[in-house]
């Protein structure tokens, strides 16, 4: 009998256990996913029916939108009101080792996906991804299309993973079930979560929560834990302030909170932190909804219909309007945007919680779904202010807010000619407070995110108004201002005079007129400018649209834009086409390959790396590719990925490195170098030796570049030239180790604010002109030859005689110089560009400085000297103390901050690499310079910008910087064996 | 076969009564001492046992294991009637790989010598914690362990040595797993030798199998695990002891143990630790406490 009962619980136990056959949880291969979200269930509200999927062959299948990259063997399923492209097996996107994630979500039919990319993951590792590896289409028709994904979390083959997304005829978004199961045997911590992909200037997101909304706690890779909070959804809408936004929110199936983090750059959201024992297994469903809606609301009134079904949380329809006198617009995020929280007028901010934001109709009107029988404040924001509030108590079903009437605007036309022809020009309007009591009086932001501007004038991510400023196009556009009093900048790029106007703002109508006046002479005859790197919505952290993106472009009398988008060649000529430039204006489709899943380990560090980012060009644009053709940039060190790209090339090539030590971004550095951590003050070795040097000038095994096969190296990146000393101080390291890196300076443009397009440029002597004759191939080999100067303004011509006699311009090819050879020099730039002083660099030091030059009286002078220099410098001079070939650049500009290196490198040691400037002002650097006080080394500050009556006030209101240029190197043959003889770290000293 | 099958299964002891055939060899009997709770039946083995005058004292492998309650840490060959709790904690700290993971649990823990040949035994986790963090996130648990529930029947005794058969099983008490109870079985062999009266050497091995109960797959594990170690003990309130512990199976390791034991009066205590040297098992540290009463 014993033995019977024995048998029995073997056998109950073996055969009982696992014995339901849930969904895939049994990890067998003939399972299915169970469908998601059982309990959520939408009607189509008399609309037709419809339902499908496909797999994508073309770029006309994909939904549409600025976010939009579903492409080749991606698949689409659609339904009555939602279209959602999963990513295929083998597409890689962002953050998505392999396909898989959710690529594009956008109401049907419609060009409005604002999703960069939704992925799992249990933690923020690259191991923490699930990498799928099977992809099934299930097709069941009139009830249901769904993808089903398997795979595991990647590189761990024993923990399972399981992904359905499924759409039914009538859903509001697209359900998902993720399963995720511990065959390993480790106990594992899992926050098993989608992935969002924001990058910073896109959507933004939102959670309910006390303080929170579009609020959330700042975080480092160290402290995330420290930052997970619970909410019932989250949420997000695109910001490109055109009408090619939507909303999503993310809603639990089975709970009645999501637990994760969020910040600009990312967001997490699924399931509580969770201790998972071997066998243990995670289950994650949710709804994420998608609103055709400018604001969240749209997502969100889906999501408070999911709770109600999941949780029984009852909601309640409000509705209200918005009034303003005089109005151009009240659909706008920028003018109008009514953030509706839980809690009392008596009640702080931080103690309120945020239900919804949305934005009204074109008449006024707003509806939104909140919690039914709470008390609420409605907010009413305007040009990044609150404006009006008022507070509500239990709020029921239908509830009528009334009517918000919002502060008179101006509505301010800017009128922009050419004074010789009087015909309207595309410029960009600044518009800046007189002081700081007007800017007090009009500084806004998005509900505290993004740029903070005086005055807000719309979305600095999005389409013109942006931040304080305004893109005018063929002469003419109208702005609503909030009132005040302002300079008004018209800004046409460095070859124009600069318009200014001091304009008192009031209600109602009026117009700004300025004049500009091209400069004679400032261009060089036979240059032609070029920005090489600018981004547009293309790219996942820019929401400027196609229009605003090349009407800048037009803004600065730019000859040629080389579009250089994240991870996505990109072509801007259509749009180019569109607005009536082609005869002036060229572009080049390029991208910028952007490292997102670290995986390179340096000596002395257990941290993995990504490799930064490196813009390359001329490469074909094919939009049925994934990432348009780009090339898969993850995983593989700079050699490799210059391999993997050079049959993509449609001319001569250019590979730029970015940003060479530009700060890492949420564990992603953005410059190989300072990924590298190297340390200027040793010499690289020839070859591969081990060290963190090595691994930049190796060649990665199948290769046939070496890690520094880059052509080109930004030397200046961004309008207002952050960290110019850091990326100088590179650029200067690989000159000496006999690298002939061409030095280049490009705005890095994502919107109208952050950096303005052509500001600073590349001025390249070329044989050819932007316009129906350009020759990109002609330009990229002047660029390779480093016949090309970087700036912002001032313009550099030098030559220096050969032996024969022969005054030759900088480049690249090595030449031995006359006995008594000069380096004569010309400096010119407009007006509202104060050059102050020239510097001469040998071999990595400033060996010479002209300082205090005259400055121009009058900054919006139209006529007169340019010539800011002129003379000649004896080369013996310059080259004092040398002993052996040298290099010489010239710089031109506003005097620099004194600059040291306290440490910095790995183990906080010095690294040649200057980190803290004479912050005290006392004439060294040392650690009183240092702060906060926590720290030893930093910051690296550029010069003060300058105060009402200074030299450079108009242009910093401008660019938020200092003039400045640099050219390439004359390389100098002195010892006269026909080489350039690298002087190595120490300058041939 | 048929003890193996007792060892596995609570009918075990009820088994034993009906058929005393399946008892292993009588072995000689000794007058209850003095100190023997009424209705108790007395110790009377000899073997490696602990003698009378030691009796508090804890005896045979040092009572800690790498998994799941007591499973596959051995059990002391020789049966007696005991009350006990203790503290077990265990500890990864993969650096690295940027892993840590440290649990303890409060432990309940007794034994009764239904007979003088037999013990029927118990240990509950009657608080489970953890702690576990990763590159970048931590979290806590606190829950109801793991118990298990066993018996072991001596099958023979002799002057020196004694060897006993012992089964137990993983009860589903656990909520330290998601959706997942765990069960599980373990059969075993354990003897004590005591050449010497201020030495006992003794020895272990078992079977084991566990598998979840849930909506997810079972996924069975086997492991095979043997144990030798001895303890020197100088007097009847003092012993030092050294085991070598090896597993196979899905986890693997070779660990050595140390404890110290004493006694004071019935109060047994028993301080020990161990590390894996070799294998997978990533454990950095196992270490426990027990206090134990004898009846």
């Amino acid at each position: 009998m014993a033995v019977r009962l024995a048998v029995l619980l073997v056998v109950l136990l073996v055969g009982g256990a696992g014995c339901s056959n849930e969904s895939c949880l049994s990890g067998e291969a003939s399972c299915t996913v169970a469908s998601p979200c059982p309990k959520v269930a939408f009607d189509c509200g008399g609309v037709a029916e419809q339902l499908s999927i496909e797999t994508i062959a073309g770029p006309s299948q994909r939904p549409g939108g600025w976010n939009a990259i579903g492409a080749r063997g991606d698949v689409k399923l659609s339904n009555t009101f939602a279209d959602v492209v999963i990513a295929g097996l083998g597409t890689q996107n962002y953050l998505d080792p392999n396909g898989g994630s959710v690529l594009d979500l956008a109401p049907r039919g419609q060009a409005k996906d604002s999703v960069n990319n939704i992925f799992q993951v249990v933690g923020i590792l690259p191991g923490d991804a699930i990498r799928y590896t099977a992809l099934r289409v299930i097709d069941e028709r009139p009830e249901r299309v769904a993808v089903e994904l398997r795979g595991t979390l990647d590189g761990r083959k024993d923990v399972l993973a399981f992904t359905r997304y499924e759409l039914r005829p009538c859903d509001r978004g697209v359900r998902v079930r993720t399963e995720l199961i511990n065959a390993s045997n480790d106990l594992e911590l899992w926050s098993l979560v989608d992935g969002y992909y924001w990058s910073g200037r896109e959507a933004l997101p939102f959670t309910p929560g006390a303080g929170s909304g579009f609020t959330h706690a700042s975080f480092n890779l160290l402290t995330i834990n420290s930052v997970f909070r619970t909410f019932p959804f989250l949420a997000a809408a695109g910001h490109s302030t055109d009408d090619r936004v939507s909303s999503i929110a993310s809603t639990s199936c089975t709970a009645s909170s999501m637990e994760g983090f969020n910040s600009d750059q990312v967001s997490a959201a699924g399931l509580p932190r969770t201790r998972v024992p071997p066998r243990g297994y995670l289950v994650f469903e949710r709804f994420i909804s998608v609103g055709d809606s400018k604001g969240v609301s749209g997502a969100i009134d889906v999501a408070m219909d999911v709770r109600r079904q999941v949780t029984k949380e009852a909601y309640a329809t409000v509705k209200g309007k918005v009034e303003r006198p005089m109005a151009l617009a009240l659909d706008s995020e920028r003018t109008t945007s009514v953030l509706i929280s839980e809690g009392a007028a008596a009640t702080s901010p931080e103690q309120r919680s945020p239900w919804t934001q949305v934005v009204p109709a074109a008449d006024g009107t707003f509806t939104a779904r909140v919690p039914a029988g709470k008390n609420y404040v409605v907010e009413v924001h305007s040009f990044g202010r609150k404006v009006v509030e008022r507070e509500f108590t239990a709020v029921a079903e239908g509830a009528d807010f009334g009517t918000f009437v919002l502060p008179s605007t101006g509505a301010v036309t800017f009128q922009v000619r050419d004074s010789a022809t009087m015909q309207g020009l595309d410029a960009e309007i600044f518009v800046v407070p007189v002081d700081a009591a007007e800017r007090e009086k009009v500084l806004g932001s998005l509900h505290g995110r993004f740029t903070s501007c005086a005055p807000w004038l719309g979305t600095p991510a999005g389409a013109s108004p942006a931040c304080n400023r305004v893109l005018v196009r063929q002469g003419t556009s109208t702005a609503e201002v909030p009132l005040g009093r302002y300079y008004v900048y018209a800004f046409h790029g460095p070859w124009w005079s600069l318009g200014r106007d001091t304009v008192t703002v009031m209600p109602g109508a009026s117009t700004v007129s300025l004049n500009l006046t091209r400069l004679a002479g400032l261009k060089p005859t036979g240059t032609i400018t070029a920005d090489f790197h600018i981004h547009g919505a293309a790219s996942f952290d820019s929401s400027i649209p196609d229009f605003d993106r090349v009407l800048s472009f037009s803004a600065s009398d730019l000859d040629v834009a080389v579009g250089t988008d994240h991870d996505v060649v990109y072509d801007y000529s259509k749009v180019v086409e569109q607005l009536g430039l082609s005869q002036r204006l060229s572009t080049v489709i390029g991208l910028e390959t952007t490292g997102h899943i670290p995986f390179l380990f340096i000596p002395k560090s257990s941290f993995p790396l990504v490799i930064g980012h490196y813009n390359m060009w001329p490469l074909k644009y094919d939009p049925s590719l994934p990432r348009n053709g780009g090339p898969y940039d993850e995983l593989v060190e700079p050699g490799m990925l210059f391999e993997r790209t050079k049959p993509l090339f449609t001319g001569t090539p250019v590979i730029e490195l970015n940003h060479p030590w530009a700060v890492a971004e949420f564990g992603r550095d953005l410059g190989f170098p300072r990924a590298l951590a190297m340390d200027l003050r040793q010499d690289l070795p020839a070859a591969d030796d081990g060290t963190n040097l090595g691994i930049y000038v190796r060649t990665p095994q199948g290769a046939s570049f070496s890690n520094h096969g880059h052509h080109a190296q930004e030397v200046m990146n961004g309008t207002d030239n952050g960290l110019f000393l850091q990326y100088r101080a590179f650029w200067w390291y690989v000159l000496n180790q006999g690298h002939r890196k061409v030095g280049t300076a490009n705005s890095d443009s994502h919107s109208l604010t952050d950096n303005t397009v052509g500001m600073p440029f590349n001025l390249v002597t070329a044989a050819t002109q932007s316009g129906p004759a350009f020759d990109v191939n002609v330009l990229n080999r002047a660029v390779l030859d480093g016949r090309s100067l970087g700036s912002n303004g001032p313009v550099i011509e030098a030559t220096i005689e050969d032996a024969s006699g022969v005054a030759r311009a900088w480049s690249t090819t090595t030449f031995a110089p006359k006995a008594d050879a000069k380096v004569r020099v010309k400096v010119t730039s407009a007006p509202w560009i104060p050059v102050q002083e020239v510097r001469f660099v040998v071999n990595g030091q400033i060996v010479k400085t002209l300082k205090e030059l005259p400055l121009p009286a009058d900054p919006f002078a139209t006529s007169g000297s340019f010539v800011r220099y002129e003379g000649e410098v004896p080369l013996a001079e310059l080259l004092a103390g040398v002993t052996g070939d040298a290099w010489l650049s010239i710089e031109a500009g506003k005097p620099l901050m004194l600059a040291g290196d306290l440490g910095g490198g790995q183990g906080g040691a010095p690294d040649g690499m200057p980190d803290t400037t004479d912050n005290n002002g006392d004439g060294k650097v040392d650690a009183s310079d240092v702060s906060p006080a926590t720290s030893k080394i930093g910051p690296i500050a550029d010069p003060p910008l300058p105060k009402e009556g200074e030299a450079g006030f108009d242009f910093a209101n401008i660019t938020l910087g200092y003039p400045l240029a640099f050219t390439n190197p004359f390389f100098l043959d002195r010892n006269g064996d026909g080489e350039f003889t690298a002087p190595g770290a120490k300058g041939g000293r | 076969m048929r003890a193996l099958v007792l060892a596995l299964t609570f009918g075990s002891l009820t088994a034993a009564a009906q058929e005393p055939a399946a008892a292993p060899a009588p072995v000689a009997t000794e007058a209850a001492t003095p100190t023997t709770p009424p209705n108790t039946p007395a110790p009377v083995l000899r073997g490696g046992c602990v003698t009378e005058d030691a009796r508090g004292l804890p005896e045979g492998p040092i009572a800690m294991g790498y998994v799941e309650s007591d499973l596959a840490s051995g059990r002391r060959a020789c049966p007696r009637n005991e009350l006990g709790l203790g503290v077990r904690g265990l500890g990864i700290i993969d650096t690295p790989n940027f892993y840590g993971n440290v649990g303890a649990q409060g432990l309940l823990f007794g034994s009764w010598a239904v007979r003088p040949t037999t013990e029927l035994f118990a240990q509950l986790e009657a608080i489970s914690f953890g702690f576990t963090q990763n590159a970048t996130l931590t979290t806590t648990q606190l829950t109801l362990g793991h118990m298990t529930a066993g018996v072991s029947q001596v099958l023979y005794d002799t002057e020196k040595l004694s060897g006993a058969l012992t089964g137990r099983v993983l009860l589903p008490s656990s909520f330290e797993i998601p959706g997942m109870r765990l069960v599980g079985a373990e059969v075993g062999h354990s003897v004590s030798w005591r050449p010497k009266s201020w030495l006992e050497v003794h020895g272990a091995a078992s079977v084991d199998l566990t598998l979840g109960v849930g909506s997810a797959r079972p996924d069975p594990r086997v492991g095979g695990f043997a144990l030798i170690g001895a303890m020197w003990q100088p007097t009847t309130w003092f012993g030092l002891v050294l085991d070598v512990n090896g597993r196979v199976g899905r986890v693997s390791y070779l660990a050595p143990s140390v404890g110290l034991r004493f006694r004071v009066a019935a109060l047994g205590i028993e301080v020990g630790g161990s590390l894996p040297v070799v294998g997978n098992d990533r454990h950095d540290f196992v270490a426990g406490l027990r206090l134990s009463w004898r009846l």
